[in-house]
């Protein structure tokens, strides 16, 4: 893995693989490697090897959550699992009450509409990471 | 050492989670039941990641009063981002509807806990000895031979175990835990005078570096050349001969600790 590149890890359900994809092109102009994952939940089979290889390989993830999301309980395994390595998981919530979320009271979600705020912060995060 | 093994349930589920915590007692962990979100304060994620990063492995017992709980959910996933081992433990539910995040995982039926319990056994069993140092050679082959260097390592108080899988199939296949690597893994040969055998053993070597890098692996012979001596060289990290076992038993102090 290239240390030098922040790799953001964009989690999300083939539901909102549109959404996702600007996202992920977003966080690619900020200079940092979007990682995506595409859960395919209809389908059933979780690639449990291929998520934790994205989560061990992050900086950071953001978990797309939508109504289809939540309803697979996927989101709040996922969000657990970046949480247990202690790296920042924003979730992102798209036409879902943040109380759907409510054992991560302690985990701030933004809404989609307010993804240009994230983005912002996320920038921050990137210059201070290049300056060390 | 103690192997601890978290055991997530929720307020419905108790009694069940009691019966399986008796049951880990019974071969030698010790459990911690965790009652999912019944505190769930601004710290609790803190809390059950600080008890997960200590624990070797997670049982989940689901029933289906638990199996929509988010909490257990987010527990399951942090086990799963601290790489521990996950079970799933089932009661009374339809394996074809279970969430898709329990499904990717290997579930055991409640009424099939001994099998679970069996293999957690083993899982103990590895991890109380001090070090995961390996004794092994294909079955039966120098098994008279092999005996003799593990004697001689145990009086230099080096436990060892002899993988009971290692090399039942052509790739070598030593049953390793899942969170566990041994640190070295160990050949003992009584003749190894001839390049042929020589040539099988560094093929050998290549499969277990390429599945295992971290591992150093190990030859002890009673009868070495200075050939076949240089052809083991090239593969394997240390090559003893049997005049030389006071050095192997150093190496594996000295590294073991």
């Amino acid at each position: 893995m290239n240390s030098d590149l922040y790799v953001v890890f964009v989690s999300h359900s083939s539901h909102d693989e549109f959404i996702a994809s600007v996202i992920a092109e977003k966080i690619e102009v900020l200079g940092a490697k979007p990682w995506l994952d595409k859960l395919d939940l209809e389908g059933g089979d979780i690639v449990l090897d291929r998520i934790i290889k994205g989560i061990d390989e992050c900086r950071e993830a953001v978990v797309l959550v939508s109504p289809v999301s939540v309803d697979s309980q996927w989101v709040l395994f996922e969000i657990g699992a970046v949480h247990g390595q202690h790296k920042r998981v924003t979730p992102i919530l798209n036409g879902v009450n943040h109380d759907a979320l409510k054992p991560l009271k302690g985990v701030k979600s933004i809404e989609l509409n307010d993804f240009k705020k994230f983005l912002d912060e996320l920038q921050e995060r990137i210059k201070k990471e290049n300056q060390i | 050492m103690t192997y601890r093994v978290f055991v997530s349930c929720s307020k419905s589920d108790v009694d069940l989670a009691r019966d399986v915590a008796k049951g880990i007692q019974k071969v030698g962990a010790e459990p911690f039941i965790a009652e999912a979100g019944i505190e769930p304060g601004q710290n609790w994620l803190e809390e059950v990641r600080r008890i997960l990063s200590r624990s070797d492995e997670m049982v989940i017992v689901l029933s289906k009063d638990s199996i929509g709980n988010e909490w257990v959910n987010v527990e399951m996933g942090m086990a799963f981002g601290l790489h521990k081992l996950i079970t799933p433990i089932t009661s009374n539910l339809d394996s074809g509807k279970l969430p898709p995040v329990v499904r990717a995982l290997p579930v055991v039926r409640y009424y099939r806990m001994h099998e679970y319990l069996r293999d957690l056994e083993t899982r103990v069993e590895k991890t109380s000895h001090p070090t995961y140092s390996d004794v092994s050679g294909r079955r039966g082959v120098d098994s008279t031979y092999e005996m003799r260097v593990a004697e001689e390592l145990n009086s230099g108080h080096i436990p060892f175990d002899r993988h009971p899988k290692a090399l039942e199939q052509f790739r070598p296949d030593f049953a390793i835990p899942s969170s566990k690597e041994p640190k070295f893994f160990l050949e003992a040969r009584e003749n190894l005078t001839k390049t042929s055998s020589v040539g099988w053993l560094n093929y050998y070597a290549r499969f277990i570096k390429s599945d295992y890098p971290q591992v150093k692996i190990v030859v002890v012979s009673q009868e070495l050349t200075a050939n076949t001596r240089r052809l083991l060289s090239k593969y394997w990290n240390y090559v003893f001969s049997d005049s030389e076992m006071d050095k192997l038993v150093e190496l594996l102090k000295s590294s073991l600790g």
